[in-house]
């Protein structure tokens, strides 16, 4: 494929870029961030025109599951660097700013991409932030950027226009994003192609390049097939959405992209030997647990719903929990200065559809994951 | 009588879940179980929007916001 095994070769420099020029081909191929929100990536770069933005190339795999800007950097870090080139070069970028997690194989490959490809950047350096679930999130990057802390932060017009606290243009793109942005410069056209982080009861979990018209079944048989019979998929990361496999396993990636969001690519594989209210619970008690806690739905929110799940699975709790859960979930979704309560919100709503069944069995005190009758739980 | 030119806002990150502003605005704003204020985000009509900049002076903390379009 392109972004990984047959990068084409490095970009002339200096190059000149017209910027309408470079935003025609991004919307004529539709690229959306493949940083988890799939914005119009042509959208965010024309609102940036003009306003000497600071360009921030986010390779921080802020879901815990996935490793594909780290994958991206190893093996094509000349793709992420043309393309930060491109974009910088189009926007008038002041300075192009290079972020990942403190002390991971990222920051690594960034420090060296630093020292041989300042020449091609306006100004440039190295940003590592903590390892923090929200703390690669855009507008906690951009305020980190800026000199403040990694922390998510409110605004109310984008940054890209100039909306962060000080009032400067902070333009944050996804390196995944930015490498597709130089494959398009270098004359590929869509489809574009996917990074497909694949983990869970799969022989060969990794970092796969696919492309959209990959059904699911495909992926997982690319990834050495399943170690144990497939129950559910997580798509996205984990602030993603739950599908069961039978639903899932005929999907391609375009499709499963509208069915819940391909959000950071993540594709994770939820075995019948697993115990989705185990899993689900762990997911959610994480995401509670790495709320910023700035905003009252989020850190109040979060933990709530981590309890009404346990409850849900429980018959002595299970209907007070529902009801609590019916009218939690759309409250908490949508008030928090980042997206991290919504993605929690997405997870547990899906949760809540696709395992029906097995909730079932655990309040009539069952479980077919340990096939094995719950202790403490009254039938 | 929609103005169409005015919609409430709250800063989340800033909000510290006083309350007061459901108090001066009850037909736009309640409280969430802990709290924090549940805003209706659509444009305020004329006769609410000298209510709603009440709500939002008396915010301790200014989180809230009036938003003022075209």
């Amino acid at each position: 494929m392109d972004l990984l095994t047959a990068p084409p070769p490095r970009m002339p420099w200096p190059a000149r870029v017209d910027p309408q020029q470079l935003l025609m081909l991004l919307r004529a191929a539709d690229l959306r961030g493949r940083g988890g929100a799939s914005f119009p990536t042509a959208t965010k770069i024309a609102s940036a025109l003009g306003r000497r933005p600071l360009l921030v190339v986010n390779a921080c795999d802020g879901e815990p599951l996935v490793a594909k800007d780290e994958v991206l950097l190893r093996r094509s870090p000349g793709l992420v660097a043309d393309g930060a080139a491109l974009v910088a070069q189009a926007v008038g970028a002041r300075e192009v700013v290079l972020a990942a997690h403190q002390g991971s194989a990222a920051e690594s490959h960034l420090r060296q991409l630093l020292a041989v490809e300042r020449f091609r950047w306006p100004a440039a350096r190295l940003l590592a932030v903590p390892r923090r679930y929200v703390a690669s999130e855009a507008s906690a990057l951009a305020s980190a950027a800026l000199g403040g802390p990694a922390l998510p932060a409110y605004h109310e017009r984008p940054m890209s226009t100039g909306g962060t606290a000080g009032g400067d243009a902070v333009l944050v793109l996804n390196a995944e994003t930015l490498a597709q942005v130089a494959l398009l410069w270098a004359g590929h056209r869509a489809p574009l192609s996917r990074l497909v982080t694949l983990s869970g009861a799969l022989a060969a979990s990794g970092v796969l390049e696919v492309a959209p018209a990959t059904t699911v079944a495909d992926l997982v048989d690319l990834a050495g097939g399943p170690t144990e019979a497939p129950r559910a998929v997580l798509v996205g990361g984990y602030g993603g959405g739950w599908l069961d496999w039978t639903t899932a396993a005929p999907l391609t990636l375009d499709q499963l992209d509208h069915a819940v969001g391909l959000g950071a690519g993540l594709l994770h594989v939820l075995g019948s030997g697993a115990c989705p209210v185990e899993e689900v619970a762990a997911i959610t008690d994480y995401l509670a647990s790495q709320s910023a806690g700035q905003c009252g739905p989020c850190m109040f929110g979060l933990p709530a719903l981590a309890l009404d799940w346990r409850e849900l699975s429980q018959a002595p709790t299970a209907d007070a929990a529902w009801r609590r859960l019916q009218r939690r979930l759309p409250l908490v979704e949508g008030r928090g200065a980042c997206r991290h309560p919504d993605g929690a919100v997405r997870q547990l709503a899906t949760a809540v559809q696709t395992f029906g069944d097995h909730l079932q069995q655990h309040r009539a005190g069952h479980c077919d994951a340990v096939a094995r009758t719950l202790v403490g739980v009254a039938p | 009588v929609t103005t169409g030119s005015a919609s409430l806002r709250v800063d989340p990150v800033a909000c510290t879940a006083s309350g007061l502003c459901a108090g001066w605005l009850p037909e736009r704003i309640v409280l969430d179980e802990w709290g924090y204020p549940v805003l209706d985000r659509a444009p305020l009509p004329a006769g609410l929007v000298r209510h709603a900049k009440r709500a939002a002076r008396e915010c301790p903390v200014r989180a809230l916001r009036l938003a003022v379009h075209g």
